[in-house]
This record gives structure tokens, C-alpha cells and sequence, in this order.
């Protein structure tokens, strides 16, 4: 119920549709009531009466009736559409819009294919409901009744008569909507599970053929696939239990309706002509009544996959600017500091109730200091850096490098503590602005369908082609680009198919560059290309660089060769920090770092 | 989002009726033609009934309540209620058998897709997003599933339930029949002017709502990028764009669409108001009785249901052609790297590999990318492959594993070509480990053991071990139960590329391939793999791509591959005393570790100073 109020809030924007075509419906139902009964004027007034000129008036009648109708029809076919198409337009827009606004710990859990089929499948169920579904509905109940009334009114023991399979019907049809209902929750369910496996492999294509396991994955689709037969032919049986005996009882009502009409006719109790109307009426009974089972169905997916898409619109985002918009950012000068900051992924009152009483919260955050002591990916980092510091970050595999920067983007929020550019909490800042302060290159790139040049400009579109080329020259790439068959216009694919790990990362490096922002973060930006591009590239950084606050994350030596400063993670806590003098004097892992590479290259003499 | 119009090049315009297509649609269907003859039988004997209840009902009118026969309207009525139960008994088997047909035609085009995926080779997949391929074996598979559900039956009875109708109203009275399809020629006209424009619009309508998938879809896989990059309402803007252009496609059909069945309500009007008309004429002159003509009404008005869902069948036909087009277009194409008719098993790889003058190019209109690629490996080596960004190291292990075809030359494996044995008898027995890790969602033991599901709980330990995935899994409270998502941030890039090189240690590869497998991994972790590689491997073979120094001076082999050739090869030692491009890759490295150790003393002397 609660699914439908809400739906029915996407549609008020269309009242004046709604109404409209309400009304247009009620005309068009009114008409096929009128035309029974013009039918049987044909009969009891006219051929009876053996009046040819009201024949000829009333079959003129029955044909503007029709055009009226028809023009109804058209009118009404639209609107009710353009109300689904209205309701659908804002659901997608909304879902898009807030999809791209979650945060980065929603996406850690959520699978791509879940929320295509969300995106796609779901909201098209819900579209199928409230255009013409709906209407439908409103149209078969509103011929229903009328044709009751007007039955009612020519002769009522005959219509009430035949309307005593009606309560059976309709206990059929509650129960089979009770049952249809979990039926296609299954279905919509199984069918995100069929998609997420889909995507998998396709994604994972090269993982699949280096394992030859293709005999694997096709019996896990097999598996995916018998379960969709399985789930629809359970929603299938329901239909053959329901469909055809619902059917049936309609049928019964227009039988009892002839053969009662037929005694009642024979016996004088009854005019020939309004059992002609009759036999027209019944049409108004069945067609509702069988309608119905294929709306039951039609709004039962509704009622499924609505959920699925307000699940997502309403995960709450939070990760935003402040209420009041925020501090604005446009002279952020980058200076950085780290105050006691700690972070965990999982932060677990995410998942405790709210109603939860006090007690058992008290003792849940008890759990929850413990947990967080132990999953903590860092712990009470303290860092100051400089405007225009050039900060190198180390550490082992998982130490907690690239949590600490996305801290800095706001990624993830602190979980203690806080990060503060120019001596305010990043969390008081307008949030766009802030993360285009931030120039990121990621460690894995992703690149965009679209042109190279599209690519670069990622971040700020209106850029010129003056600059997008000065970007991709410091990135080293522009001699490769101007060497593509296309030049810039050169078209990429999803995962940057074409280009090599090194040239992908070089692109991404020039999409940063660009920004032109006050701190650039290298998540180990270069680690897929040579050394000797590597170099060239730290060149023409140098350059870009100056002025600028800059965090390098690498695991090679010559990348981190510029730095001011040089930060140690061990365990999310900084075990070394100090020039490369100062860690070199020190045991530690920059000394064992340096002394392997040494190590490495001395051996070459 | 992207400049790219995503319903650009190889989205298909809607396809005319080919029958060659409905022909092999046809074959899908065959496995299932004693159900599908069950199901048609049915529906025709229903037809039957449902065609012969007008003509009682006049029967009923005429012989019945006009002369007062009692008899006559009970047994009308009991046939009649015989007639209803025969419905009911013959809907249940047609619902039934009907669902069960589309949906196993349904599930066996799915699987036969999905399977032939699994053979195409990586050519197939290098341009096309995955979000394409998906809905191909989603939705365009669902919309011949229901052309089968819905179409074929409703194909067979409207026909013949037309034909019926007809064939009944001519036998009725030819006159009435005749003047009562008077107004046919115009409902042809109409329909024939407006059907190509309105195929046309829902063609629109289908392949903005596809750049609407292809858009969403990749919006989420960059999330991380449009997020870094603050670029929403960018996106925002596109994506309203797109959405506004699907909006405007389907409602310009529906306009057309919903134009069309008032219309022909409206012309089936005209025929029954001169039926009407005429047939009351002839009542009154006593040519007629009062049932004949409401019989004939009755069957005249059942005209024009027929019709309209013929109509619907005949757009969802064509909307299902465009379907099969590009479910046809995958099904047909070759796997270009397929078991040849005469591959035989490779047996146990003892680890001999050479390269004879091999020459690669992705594709004939591009240009080569390896050229005479000579090179021989004795069992046990290891190789590393050095080089600059895009000189075609990772093609030249590409080719061994046999993602693609060399295209010329030989690739020999212990004396095969390895076009000659079975692909999966060579690949079961390599191990590759990519630079971009690709982890499914499950848990970490699950993604551990992809390669070797029977790998003992000693063997899984021994491989974290190797690869110190030991060291963060036990940090994780579900240790290695925890969940990991394709893309998620549990684990570190680092740890993911950790995570992959296990799942290959455990798959127990002869041949172990490294294409920058460790890029992310820091020197310390590194260095210990290495050293715990040198003991899982011993006496395999090994080709390592790698840029750091410190992991390729160890091997038996070093080749440096250039602009796609091989310009040196021999240890690390033969090749310093050359003055190639290893030894000035050293060089370099050593005079950056040298003006490191400038950096180091200048900054000392700052400090001094």
C-alpha cells in the first residue's frame, strides 16, 4: 500500500493528465453503454414497429456515438501514456542522479548488474502499471459497475441472476494475486542474479579463457538459466490454475444471462430487444472480469519492482556538502593536515537498528570500538603539509596508502578525527568543488567510450584544444595521440581497449593535469609504464607540480625521487616521516627499500 | 557521459520481415513440436466452440424464445455450459504447455548463446562493452521468447479464427457479408499507410531506450572517475538528454499507435451500422428473422478482435526480427581461435617453448604488431620480457596462451603448435596472471579456488602463504569466508593482484605467465614472492613482463622486444656488456638511483646549509 502511495505521488505532477483522462475514459465507457441500448431501440422501436426512419436515426446515432468514441479513445491512449512516461522519466532521472551521488562504500557492496536490471527491467515494470496498466484497471471496473446499472435498470432479477458466479470469481482472483504476487518478487529477484552472473563473465571474459574454464561457467549460467525456467513456469502454473477457470466464471455469467433471458423472453417477462442489449452488456461483464487477471499480473510486478528502484533512490547519501551549500573552494590554497584520523570501512551502526534501546546500543558501540580498533584501516594519523609540499607515501600492499588519500577526496568520511585543507574540515567544504581541487590519477584507469580527446576533458569539457594538448604533452602522450589514425577524435573503448596499461595511465594522468587543481594525488600513477617513460613523465611534472600540494603513492624509487617529504604506512599508522636523508638515516623500510633497488642495480656493474 | 551516441554504428534499424530469420527462429522451436501440435489442436478445437456459439445463440432466438420451445432453450443452454467447461479444461493445457514451450525455447537460445560467448575469442570482445552483449542475451532473447509465447498461438488462432468468421458470414448470407466488408479497403489503406511509420517510431523508440542501458551501464563501472571528477551534472545534463530523446521516440509512437485501433473501431462501425440498417430492412420485408441478423452482428463484431491482435503479433514480430538480427549476428560469429578438427590432447607440458618467426596483427586492415619473432625457451626457464609501453610484450604472451592466433609462423609448445592441440588441454595447464586482476564477487576462498576446485585446504595455505595473502586475510574477521565484490575496496588493488597470482599458484599452471602481475605490489612483498616462486616453480617454465629491475635480473632469460621485434636476448650479464636498450635501461636506472643519491646529499647540504 505504502508502494502504491508513493507511486501515486510520481503521478500527481500529471493530475490535470489523470483527470483528463479519466474523464475521457468515463465518456468513452458511457458510449459503450448508450450503444447496447441504442441497439435495442433498433429492435423494440424500429423493426418491431417495422419504422425504417428510426431505423436509419438510430444506426446514424450508433455511428456518431462511435466517433465520438474513437476520438476518445485516441485522446485517452495518449494521455495515459505520456502519465507513465512522465512517472517513468522522473523515476529514472532521479534513480541516475542519486546513483551517481552514492557513496564509494555503496558501491563496494553493490553489483553493476543488479542495478542495470533495476534501471532497466523494474522501472519498465512499474512504467507497464501506471500508464496503461492503471487505466486499465480504472476502465474495467468503471465498465463494470456502469454495465451492472444499466443491466440493473433494464431488467434486475435477469442481471442479478447471472451474477451469481461473480463472488467465486473474485475469491479466485484474490487468491491467485496473493500468490502471483511472491511469484514475480522471485522472478525479478532471479532474474538481477541471471544478469549479475552474466556480467561477471563477461567482464571477467579473459580470466574465464586463461582458467579454460569455460565448462565451469557455463554450468553456473546452466544453473542461473533452469532457475529462471523454474521460477516462471511457477508463475506460469498459477496463471493456468487461475487464467482459464477465471475465464470460465465469466462465461457462466453470460450464459445464465441467456439462458435466464431466454425463459424469462419466452415467457413474456422480458422484451426481445433488451435481450439482444443484454447479449451486448455481457461483453461489459466478461471483458473487465478477464482483463483483470492480466492486471493483477501487470500490477503485481509493479508492486515487485517498485521497491527495488526506491530501495535505491532512498540509500541514503552520506557522503554531501553541508545544508547550508557549503564552503566555497575556488581559493583553496592546499595546505593539508591530518588530525588524529582514523578510518574504518565498515562502520557496523550502519546496520544497528534504530529503534535498538539504549542498553544494547551502549554495549554495540562497545562491540563497535573494539571492531573498529581491530579493522581500523588507519589509525590516528597526524600529518601537517605545506602548500606545494610534494609528499611520497609508502608502505607494504594494504597498508592503507589510497585510504588515506581517498579521505582527502572524501571517498570515505573519517571515522575519527578529521581532514582539513587550509585549516577547515574537509567536510564543511562544497563537496564538487572540493573533489575538483583534488586532481586524482587512480590505479586502475578508467577510461570512457569516447574520443581521447573527450576523455581528457572528462572534468572540465569546456576546455580547448590548446590546453587538452598541453595536458596530454606533460602526461607524455601526445605524440602517441597525434600518431592515432584520428588524432585526438580517436575512439576508445569501455575499458580503454586498444590502449595499453602504460598509454591508459597516461591518459588518465593527462584528465588530472588538466583540472589544473591546487593538489594532485598519483595513486601510483605510472606503475604500468617502463622507466624510461617514467622518468620523461616525472620531467614534465616537475613542471606541473610546482605551486601545487602533491601526493606520489609508488612502489618505485624514481618516482618518488622529487619528493619533500616521505610519509611510511605500516598498518595504517605512519611509522616513518622526514626527507629522504632524514628515513635513510633511520632502519627502516625506505632504508630496505632503497638498499633492494641499490641492490638491484649495482649487481649490473 | 560521453560525446558518443551509443545507438550509433552497430545498432541495427529494425528489419523489414525476413522469413529466412522466422525460418531458423522455426528451428528453435522444433525440439518442441509434439507440445506445440498438443497446444494447436487444442486452440483449433476451442475455436470450434467459440465459433459455433453465435449460430446457437441464433438458434437459440430464432427456434427457442420466438416459438416458446423450452426443450430447445435447456439443451442450448447445457451444451452451452458443456461447451464453457471444455474452455475452461482446454485453457488450463493450452496456458500450461504454452509458457512451457517459450520458456524452454527461451532458456535453450540463452544457453546456446551464453556457450557460444564462452568460444568467441578475445577479438569479439575487445570493442564491444559488456553492457551490450548483456542485453543482447537479456532482452533480445526475452523478446523472442515472448514472440513464441505469444505470437505463435495467437499466429494460429486469429487466422483461423478469421478465416472461421468469414467463411461463416458468406455462408450466412453473401449479400450482408459482402456489404458488411465494404469498408475493408479503407481500413487497409490506413493501416498500410501508417504501419511503416509506426515500426518505424518504435524502432526509435528501442534504440534510444538501448543508449539509455549503455549509458547507465557505464556510468556505474566509472563511478569511481564521474565521482573524482565531480563530473555529475555533466552527466546529469547527457543522461536527461538521452532520457528526454526516449521519452519523446515512445510517445511519438504512441501518438501513431494509439490512432490506429480507434480508427479501425470506428470503420468496423460503419460496417456493422449498414448491417444494421440493412439487415432491419430485410427483417421488415421478412427476408430475415431477428437471431440470423443478431448471429450475424454477433460474428461481425468478432471480426475485428482477430484483427487487432494479429496487428499487435505483427509488431512484436518485427521487433523480435531485430532481435534475432543481432542474436544471429553472435551465433555466427566464428570463433577465430577454435580446436582444430584434428587437435589432439597436449600432454603434460615439460615447459619447451619456442617462437618461429612469428608476425601478429590484430586484425587484416591493421597494422603488424610483432614481426619475426624468434625465440627459444628450455623447460625450467625463466624468461622476462623488457620493453617500453605498447612494443607488444603482451601479445607475445597472448599468443602462447592462444588468446589469439599467430599470424605467421608457429608458436610450439614441447615440439606442438599449439594451433594443433585442443585449447583446453594448453590452457589447463598455463597460468596467466594479468595486470588488471579481475576478482568475481564471492568469497576470497571461492575466487582461490577458480583454477583447482579440488585444491586440498593444505594446498590453498601453502599458495596464500607464497603469495602473503595470509598476512591481510587474517585480519578480516571472516578471514577467508569474507565476501569480496568485483570491484570493491575490501581489498586493496595490491591485495587483488595478490589475491589473482594465488588463485593461478593453486591452479598448479606448467607454464606460469606474469604480465605485470605485481605492479602494485610493494618490493617487499615482492621479493618474497619471488623467492617463494623460485620454490613452487621449480622446473617450470616462466615468462615474466615486468618493469622493475629488481624482478627481472634474476632470470635465465631476458629478451627485450621493441616496435614488435626482439632486438636482444641473452642474461643479464651478456646483455650489459651490449650497449642495447637493456643495458641503458640499467644505465638509467642506476644514474636515477645515482642522482637519487644526488637528491639524498643535496637535501642533506640544505639541511646543512
Amino acid at each position: 500500500m505504502a508502494t502504491l502511495l508513493r507511486l501515486l505521488k510520481y503521478v500527481r505532477p500529471s493530475a490535470m493528465l489523470a483527470v483528463v483522462t479519466l474523464a475521457l475514459m468515463f465518456i468513452a465507457t458511457l458510449i459503450d453503454l448508450l450503444a447496447p441500448w441504442v441497439l435495442r431501440k433498433v429492435f423494440d422501436d424500429g423493426i418491431s414497429k417495422n419504422d425504417m426512419h428510426m431505423v436509419l436515426l438510430l444506426v446514424l446515432a450508433l455511428l456518431g456515438l462511435q466517433v465520438g468514441k474513437s476520438l476518445g479513445n485516441f485522446v485517452q491512449g495518449y494521455t495515459q501514456e505520456l502519465i507513465g512516461q512522465n512517472v517513468v522519466f522522473t523515476l529514472r532521472k532521479q534513480m541516475y542522479a542519486h546513483l551517481q551521488r552514492l557513496p564509494f562504500k555503496y558501491y563496494d557492496k553493490a553489483q553493476t548488474g543488479q542495478l542495470m536490471s533495476r534501471m532497466t527491467g523494474d522501472i519498465e515494470a512499474v512504467k507497464n502499471f501506471v500508464g496503461f496498466g492503471g487505466m486499465m484497471l480504472v476502465a474495467g471496473m468503471a465498465t463494470f459497475v456502469g454495465t451492472l446499472i444499466f443491466m440493473c435498470s433494464m431488467q434486475w432479477q435477469v442481471t442479478l441472476l447471472s451474477l451469481s458466479p461473480i463472488p467465486v470469481l473474485l475469491l479466485v482472483m484474490w487468491m491467485f494475486s496473493n500468490k502471483v504476487g511472491p511469484a514475480w518478487g522471485r522472478i525479478r529477484e532471479q532474474m538481477g542474479r541471471l544478469t549479475t552472473t552474466l556480467q561477471e563473465n563477461i567482464s571477467g571474459i579473459r580470466v574465464v579463457k586463461a582458467f579454460a574454464s569455460e565448462g565451469k561457467e557455463k554450468s553456473k549460467f546452466a544453473g542461473r538459466n533452469e532457475q529462471n525456467f523454474e521460477t516462471n513456469m511457477h508463475r506460469a502454473r498459477l496463471e493456468a490454475n487461475a487464467f482459464p477457470l477465471m475465464g470460465f466464471l465469466g462465461g457462466l455469467t453470460f450464459l445464465i444471462m441467456i439462458w435466464v433471458g431466454a425463459v424469462y423472453v419466452a415467457n413474456d417477462k422480458m422484451s426481445l430487444g433488451t435481450f439482444m442489449a443484454f447479449q451486448w452488456y455481457t461483453w461489459g461483464i466478461i471483458w473487465p472480469l478477464n482483463m483483470l487477471g492480466w492486471q493483477i499480473n501487470i500490477f503485481q510486478q509493479a508492486l515487485k519492482a517498485a521497491p527495488r528502484v526506491f530501495e535505491v533512490i532512498d540509500t541514503k547519501v552520506d557522503i554531501e556538502s553541508p545544508e547550508d551549500g557549503g564552503i566555497d573552494t575556488a581559493n583553496i590554497r592546499g595546505v593539508v593536515k591530518f588530525q588524529n584520523v582514523t578510518f574504518a570501512f565498515d562502520k557496523k551502526d550502519d546496520e544497528q537498528p534504530e529503534d535498538a534501546s539504549k542498553k544494547e546500543a551502549a554495549a554495540a558501540s562497545e562491540l563497535e570500538l573494539t571492531q573498529q580498533e581491530t579493522s581500523a584501516v588507519l589509525h590516528n594519523i597526524q600529518l601537517d603539509i605545506k602548500q606545494g609540499e610534494v609528499v611520497a607515501v609508502l608502505g607494504a600492499t594494504g597498508s592503507g596508502k589510497s585510504s588515506l588519500i581517498a579521505l582527502l577526496s572524501r571517498f570515505y568520511d573519517v571515522s575519527d578525527g578529521s581532514v582539513q585543507i587550509d585549516g577547515i574540515d574537509v567536510r564543511d567544504y562544497e563537496l564538487e568543488g572540493l573533489r575538483r581541487s583534488i586532481g586524482i590519477v587512480p590505479q586502475e584507469t578508467f577510461l570512457f567510450s569516447a574520443s581521447i580527446r573527450d576523455n581528457i576533458a572528462f572534468g572540465r569539457p569546456d576546455a580547448t584544444q590548446e590546453q587538452i594538448e598541453n595536458a596530454a604533452k606533460k602526461a607524455q602522450i601526445h605524440e602517441f595521440i597525434v600518431n592515432m589514425p584520428y588524432g585526438y577524435d580517436t575512439l576508445i573503448g569501455e575499458r580503454g581497449v586498444g590502449l595499453s596499461g602504460g598509454q591508459r595511465q597516461r591518459v588518465a594522468l593527462a584528465r588530472a593535469i588538466l583540472m589544473d587543481p591546487p593538489i594532485l594525488v598519483l595513486d601510483e600513477a605510472t606503475a604500468s609504464v617502463d622507466t624510461a617513460t617514467e622518468s620523461a613523465i616525472h620531467e614534465g611534472l616537475l613542471e606541473v607540480m610546482k605551486g601545487r600540494t602533491t601526493f606520489i603513492i609508488a612502489q618505485r624509487l624514481s618516482s618518488i625521487r622529487r619528493a619533500d617529504r616521505i610519509i611510511v604506512l605500516d598498518n595504517g599508522r605512519i611509522v616513518q616521516q622526514g626527507t629522504h636523508r632524514e628515513l635513510n638515516e633511520q632502519d627502516g623500510f625506505f632504508r630496505r627499500l632503497l638498499e633492494r633497488q641499490e641492490m638491484a642495480s649495482a649487481s649490473g656493474h | 557521459m560521453s560525446q558518443v551516441e551509443w545507438d550509433s554504428e552497430d545498432e541495427l534499424e529494425e528489419k523489414p520481415f525476413q522469413l529466412a530469420y522466422v525460418r531458423r527462429l522455426f528451428r528453435y522451436v522444433l525440439p518442441y513440436r509434439r507440445t506445440l501440435g498438443i497446444v494447436i489442436f487444442i486452440v483449433l478445437l476451442n475455436m470450434g466452440l467459440s465459433l459455433a456459439e453465435p449460430l446457437m445463440l441464433g438458434y437459440l432466438i430464432d427456434d427457442g424464445i420466438v416459438k416458446n420451445n423450452m426443450e430447445l432453450i435447456t439443451w442450448i443452454g447445457v451444451s452451452l455450459l458443456a461447451f464453457r467447461f471444455l474452455g475452461w479444461l482446454f485453457g488450463y493445457i493450452h496456458t500450461k504447455l504454452i509458457n512451457f514451450t517459450g520458456q524452454r525455447v527461451l532458456f535453450d537460445l540463452r544457453q546456446q548463446l551464453f556457450n557460444h560467448l564462452q568460444s568467441l575469442s578475445f577479438r569479439f570482445f575487445d570493442g564491444r562493452p559488456a553492457g551490450k552483449i548483456m542485453s543482447r542475451i537479456t532482452n533480445d532473447t526475452n523478446a523472442i521468447g515472448e514472440l513464441v509465447n505469444g505470437g505463435l498461438i495467437t499466429t494460429v488462432m486469429e487466422v483461423t479464427h478469421l478465416v472461421g468468421i468469414v467463411a461463416i458470414l458468406f455462408w450466412m448470407d453473401w449479400q450482408l457479408a459482402l456489404l458488411s466488408f465494404i469498408t475493408m479497403p479503407m481500413l487497409y489503406l490506413i493501416v498500410s499507410k501508417l504501419r511503416p511509420k509506426i515500426e518505424g517510431s518504435w524502432s526509435k523508440s528501442r534504440r534510444t531506450m538501448s543508449a539509455i542501458n549503455g549509458n547507465v551501464n557505464e556510468t556505474i563501472q566509472g563511478m569511481r572517475v564521474v565521482q573524482a571528477f565531480s563530473r555529475q551534472k555533466a552527466n546529469d545534463n547527457k543522461f536527461n538528454e538521452i532520457n528526454t530523446n526516449n521519452k519523446s521516440a515512445f510517445m511519438r509512437a504512441i501518438r501513431m499507435e494509439s490512432m490506429v485501433w480507434p480508427l479501425v473501431e470506428l470503420i468496423g462501425m460503419i460496417g456493422t451500422c449498414i448491417v444494421v440498417w440493412f439487415g432491419a430492412k430485410r427483417v421488415i420485408d421478412g427476408a430475415l428473422s431477428i437471431g440470423f441478423v443478431m448471429a450475424f452482428i454477433n460474428y461481425l463484431w468478432r471480426f475485428w478482435g482477430p484483427l487487432s491482435s494479429l496487428s499487435k503479433v505483427y509488431s512484436q514480430l518485427l521487433s523480435a526480427m531485430a532481435s534475432a538480427e543481432r542474436l544471429f549476428e553472435i551465433l555466427d560469429t566464428e570463433p577465430e581461435v577454435k580446436n582444430a578438427a584434428s587437435a589432439k590432447e597436449l600432454p603434460t607440458i615439460r615447459g619447451e617453448v619456442e617462437f618461429k618467426n612469428v608476425a601478429f596483427q590484430y586484425g587484416p586492415d591493421k597494422p603488424e604488431v610483432l614481426h619475426g619473432i624468434n625465440l627459444k625457451v628450455k623447460p625450467g626457464q625463466r624468461i622476462a620480457i623488457v620493453g617500453p609501453t605498447g612494443a607488444g610484450k603482451s601479445t607475445i604472451v597472448n599468443l602462447l596462451m592462444r588468446f589469439y592466433d599467430a599470424t605467421g609462423g608457429q608458436v610450439m609448445i614441447d615440439g606442438h603448435d599449439v594451433k594443433d592441440v585442443t585449447l583446453e588441454s594448453l590452457r589447463s595447464q598455463m597460468g596467466i596472471v594479468l595486470q588488471d586482476s579481475f576478482i568475481f564477487s564471492g568469497t576470497i576462498e571461492e575466487n582461490l579456488l577458480y583454477g583447482n576446485e579440488d585444491a586440498t585446504e593444505e594446498k590453498v595455505m601453502e599458495a596464500a602463504k607464497s603469495v602473503r595473502i595470509d598476512q591481510f586475510v587474517s585480519k578480516f574477521p571472516d578471514g577467508y569466508e569474507t565476501q569480496v565484490e568485483e570491484r570493491g575496496s575490501k581489498l586493496s588493488v595490491g591485495q587483488r593482484q595478490l589475491l589473482a597470482f594465488g588463485r593461478v599458484l593453486l591452479s598448479d599452471p606448467r607454464i606460469l605467465i606474469l604480465d605485470e602481475a605485481t605492479s602494485s605490489v610493494d618490493t617487499e612483498t615482492e621479493q618474497h614472492i619471488q623467492e617463494a616462486l623460485a620454490r613452487v616453480l621449480e622446473g617450470r617454465t616462466a615468462f615474466i613482463i615486468a618493469h622493475r629491475l629488481s624482478t627481472i635480473r634474476d632470470a635465465d632469460l631476458i629478451v627485450v622486444v621493441r616496435d614488435g621485434s626482439i632486438t636482444e636476448q641473452g642474461t643479464h650479464d651478456e646483455l650489459m656488456k651490449t650497449s642495447g636498450l637493456y643495458a641503458n635501461l640499467v644505465q638509467s636506472q642506476l644514474l636515477m638511483q645515482q642522482s637519487f643519491n644526488d637528491v639524498l646529499n643535496e637535501k642533506s647540504e640544505q639541511q646543512v646549509g
